[in-house]
């Protein structure tokens, strides 16, 4: 009993060093992959306390903080899949620029934000683990569990399309400029 | 725009947001407080099948008793069927 009480108290201790090691680099990514900062904030906990709920299989991984970094994954594409909240966000992103292109006192179109939600969540999950927290690719296979190949040609594939997005923007505020 | 810059920009975005220690930290504790999700799930539900032919069967059974008891009320106890008839004579 008391052994058994012992080794719950180490999980507890070994459990909170882990969170405070790891719950802001989780609630970043959760926040870059929804796009919303309360939500982020609930998601990096739900994902800490799923942690916890298998902290066995956790402590026992290779990469716990890969494992983490998946879960918070799961956690935001459960949470966007199936709703038209996403979907309705991309056609106002697109209905919106038109607007904002009209008035020149807006002076950032888009922002880098915005356009990671245009992209699909397996190229903006690749986009973000890979670039927005310089996780190599086979780190990021590992956290999203797909090939490195897999990874290499989602980031290229995200990469250009935030580019195109975000050349739009530079394009558009330079036109702002000259009016 | 070029890809330095727009590694720039996702790192500064990625940064840019203030985790909310004690809200996260609550959350976590209020979960750990509360049984695994494993023994929130409670009891399975239970198999209806015996259950279901119990119910068949006595319905049934009900349904038969009360026919019966209507059939034999409707049934006049003295009401005897009539004895043979009266021997008729034997002809001529």
């Amino acid at each position: 009993m008391i052994t058994t009480d012992a080794g719950a108290e180490d999980d507890a201790t070994e459990f909170r060093a882990f969170f405070e090691r790891h719950y802001a680099e989780l609630a970043r990514l959760a926040h870059l992959l929804t796009g919303e900062t309360d939500a982020a904030d609930d998601v990096a906990a739900d994902a800490m306390l799923a942690l916890w709920n298998r902290w066995d299989r956790v402590r026992a991984a290779d990469h716990p903080a890969a494992y983490a970094r998946g879960v918070v994954a799961n956690l935001v594409r459960t949470r966007i899949r199936g709703t038209v909240r996403e979907r309705r966000r991309i056609a106002a992103f697109w209905d919106r620029r038109p607007e904002h292109t009209e008035d020149p006192d807006v002076p950032a179109v888009v922002d880098v934000r915005t356009a990671l939600r245009a992209l699909p969540f397996r190229k903006r999950a690749c986009v973000v683990l890979r670039h927005a927290f310089d996780l190599s690719e086979r780190d990021t296979a590992l956290a999203l569990g797909v090939s490195v190949g897999t990874v290499k040609s989602q980031t290229a594939k995200g990469m250009a399309e935030l580019q195109r997005l975000l050349g739009d923007r530079a394009a558009t505020e330079l036109a702002a400029g000259r009016r | 725009m070029d890809e330095a810059q727009l590694r720039r920009e996702l790192r500064e975005a990625a940064l840019a947001h203030r985790p909310d220690h004690a809200r996260i930290l609550a959350r976590v504790e209020r979960g750990m407080a509360e049984p695994a999700p494993a023994g929130r799930r409670g009891r399975p539900p239970r198999p209806w099948t015996g259950r279901r032919w119990t119910a068949a069967v006595a319905v049934t059974a009900a349904v038969a008793g009360v026919v019966g008891l209507g059939g034999l009320a409707a049934t006049p106890l003295d009401d005897r069927p009539a004895g043979p008839a009266t021997t008729l004579p034997a002809p001529g």
